[in-house]
């Protein structure tokens, strides 16, 4: 092989690799390691079987960002909702009804804020971890949408949101403050 | 270099024509219909896609209040609509739903009432394997469940298939229990054989129309080909070889208004030159001719100087129509010229009634002496038809200069030199039919005598003359020329 040729092979592979590379620098981590210390959404204790998060425990957080926004809506019963960008949900599901005090959730999901993000469906970003330390990944599917669009009408839980008014894709909205 | 095989331009011109046609043509041929039958694809994918959300938001409202007959009903009417189209809602067991009463007693069991009357007629119920990849994946196998979308060939027939897992919502759970996430799997299968078809013939259309232009272009335009350039480049090519072999009557007829046009008028216009050239030569010295040829400066050459001249005609002339005296001046010189040049001398110029002429080699000055007597025997033989006229000849010998003489615009190829004015002075001393030589000339005969057989020159001399510009007089030969003399050569 003559040497032109060989700088091609060197070339082509380098740009190859470096692609490879790029793509794998893109995992972003949205859900911080503190979200314990943010406050609640549901005062209730969420372990009656739910389709779509099964019917272990769950407690369900949301940051600063989303309980003062919360804290400036007026008429709380009744407006519809927008979250501003950035706000988090997560929440944390136990393989147990009644775990203890030292297990680790089964899984988290999360709903990120962000209008503009590529994954994002109805304004959100729809996140799933298989445990604590596992790695996020995003759903841009029907799935965990579909379901959460049911919030922005009557639902059967919590408070039901029996006006219909539009939730922004969320099932527990809490009163302000948070708890 | 290598020596190239000869290939007609015709050859490769239509060569380059054809694929040029199949190249540029089949790729934007290939292109379009590959495009066609992905936009069509397309097409029909999201149109099953936009199809299946349609149907699965219709059953959600005809499901929520409780509706589920109407649903069933629903389904049969939409699959009555379009026999290629088939709209199926499996349970996650892989079931088709709505054909016999089992969810219906959950339900009623559910609500604990009667709710919902049981069927009194079971259907028919088609399956799905669990096993099924797509129906696998869309009930969540690989994470969560998702829609899937695929097409399928099986036994000759291409259809899509669309599966959307239907999700046990919030408000389903009042009926159905929250112990499952999915209710089942919508699928609709559309047969796309027909469409597949179309692409098809599509495809074969639109090959065969390409290779039909491909030949009908190709041959259109090679013919314009032909018309325009390359039988233009045989005519020319043609009458090029007549020129070669010496036909200058022939011309090239090209009308075209472009470059192979002009190139034949540049042609025709040189074969004019030619043609010019040779007319011209008649009127140059040979000498000049051959010096032209070799781009000559001026050398040194020994030449044989011949002089003639006619006496009183000046005289003549005074009393004579200018008509009658060019056309007795142009016998006159008409009849010397040929002579000279039957002898093989070179006429240089003319000077008025004057000739001068040039003998090239070794037999030089005995040509030179014959074309002499032959020349005073003429004039001798015509008598009064030449008015009475006769020239006097001087002939001389030795080394001249040849050279272009003249200005950069006009020249001419001649000899100059002091022998050359001696040869003029001998022909003005000549009295008419006689020929006045120089010494030189005679030795050199001398020399030479028995080569070459020339009437005896009678000679009279040596004379001395005295010529201008001389301060020694010349030593000289006269010869007065015969007829019976010349008769018994
Ligand atoms: C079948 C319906 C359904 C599906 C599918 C579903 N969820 Fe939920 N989700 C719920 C319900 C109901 C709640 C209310 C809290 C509870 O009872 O667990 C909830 C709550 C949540 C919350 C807390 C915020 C809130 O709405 O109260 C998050 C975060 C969440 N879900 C994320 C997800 C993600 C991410 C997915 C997709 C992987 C998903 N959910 C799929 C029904 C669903």
């Amino acid at each position: 092989m003559n040497s032109p040729r060989k700088v091609m092979v060197v070339l082509l592979c380098s740009i190859f690799s470096l692609g490879i590379v790029s793509c794998q620098q893109d995992s972003e981590t949205l859900v911080p390691s503190d979200y314990s210390q943010w406050k609640m959404t549901s005062s209730e204790l969420l372990n009656f079987p739910i389709p779509g998060h099964g019917n272990g425990e769950r407690l369900i957080y949301m940051n600063d960002l989303g309980i003062s926004y919360l804290d400036r809506v007026s008429n709380l019963e009744s407006a519809d909702l927008g979250f501003p960008p950035g706000t988090l949900l997560v929440k944390e599901i136990f393989a147990s009804p009644n775990p203890s005090v030292d297990d680790e959730p089964r899984m988290i999901t999360a709903m990120y804020k962000d209008p503009d993000h590529p994954f994002q469906r109805g304004g959100w970003v729809w996140i799933i971890k298989n445990g604590p330390n596992a790695q996020e990944s995003y759903l841009d599917e029907e799935f965990c949408f579909t379901c959460h669009n049911s919030a922005n009408q009557a639902f059967p839980y919590g408070q039901q949101n029996l006006a219909g008014r539009f939730q922004d894709f969320v099932f527990y909205i809490p009163l302000q403050g948070g708890y | 270099m290598k020596e190239s095989r000869f290939v007609p331009l015709t050859t490769k011109v239509n060569l380059l024509i054809l694929v040029g046609m199949i190249v540029g043509i089949g790729t934007i041929t290939f292109f379009l219909s590959n495009r066609l039958i992905r936009t069509l694809d397309d097409l029909s994918a999201s149109d099953m896609n936009r199809q299946a959300d349609a149907i699965y938001a219709a059953i959600e409202s005809l499901m929520l209040p409780g509706e589920a007959p109407l649903a069933q009903g629903f389904f049969q009417r939409l699959n009555a609509i379009d026999p290629d189209q088939q709209v199926i809602l499996f349970r996650t067991d892989g079931e088709e739903a709505f054909q016999d009463n089992r969810t219906i007693l959950q339900v009623n069991g559910i609500q604990m009432s009667q709710q919902f009357p049981l069927r009194e007629t079971m259907m028919p119920m088609a399956t799905i394997s669990p096993e099924d990849p797509a129906f696998a994946q869309a009930l969540g196998s690989a994470g969560v469940p998702r829609d899937v979308f695929l097409r399928e060939t099986q036994d000759g027939r291409t259809s899509f298939r669309v599966l959307k897992p239907l999700i046990n919502l919030p408000q389903c759970v009042v009926c159905h229990g929250a112990d499952h996430t999915l209710r089942g799997v919508l699928q609709i299968s559309s047969d796309t054989t027909s469409l597949v078809q179309i692409q098809r013939i599509t495809i074969i259309f639109a090959a065969g129309g390409f290779l039909f232009l491909v030949l009908v272009l190709g041959y259109a335009l090679t013919r314009s080909l032909h018309t325009l350039v390359l039988n233009p480049i045989k005519t020319i090519g043609e009458i090029c070889d007549g020129v070669s072999r010496g036909n200058l009557e022939e011309r090239v007829s090209i009308r075209h208004a472009d470059e192979l046009g002009l190139l034949a008028n540049r042609i025709n216009s040189m074969i004019e030159g030619l043609i010019e050239r040779f007319k011209l030569s008649q009127y140059v010295s040979g000498s000049t001719i051959r010096s032209l040829q070799k781009d000559e400066q001026g050398t040194d050459v020994k030449l044989t100087l011949f002089f003639s001249d006619i006496r009183g005609f000046t005289k003549y002339s005074e009393g004579t129509s200018p008509s009658k005296v060019v056309e007795i001046l142009n016998q006159i010189l008409d009849l010397q010229t040929q002579i000279i040049q039957e002898e093989g001398g070179d006429i240089d110029k003319y000077v008025g009634d004057e000739i001068f002429a040039l003998f090239e080699g070794e037999k030089g000055p005995w040509a030179a002496l014959r074309s002499a007597q032959k020349i005073q025997l003429r004039f001798r033989e015509l008598g009064d038809q030449l008015e009475g006229l006769g020239v006097g000849i001087g002939l001389h010998w030795g080394e001249v200069i040849l050279g272009r003489i003249g200005s950069v615009t006009r020249g001419d190829y001649t000899v100059i030199g002091d022998r050359v004015n001696t040869a003029a002075r001998l022909c003005s001393a000549a009295k008419a039919g006689t020929i006045l030589m120089s010494s030189e000339i005679i030795q050199w005969l001398q020399r030479q005598k028995n080569r070459e057989s020339v009437p005896d020159p009678r000679l009279r001399g040596p004379f001395s003359l005295r010529v201008k510009g001389k301060a020694e007089p010349l030593s000289v030969y006269v010869s007065v020329p015969e007829l019976k003399e010349i008769r018994s050569e």
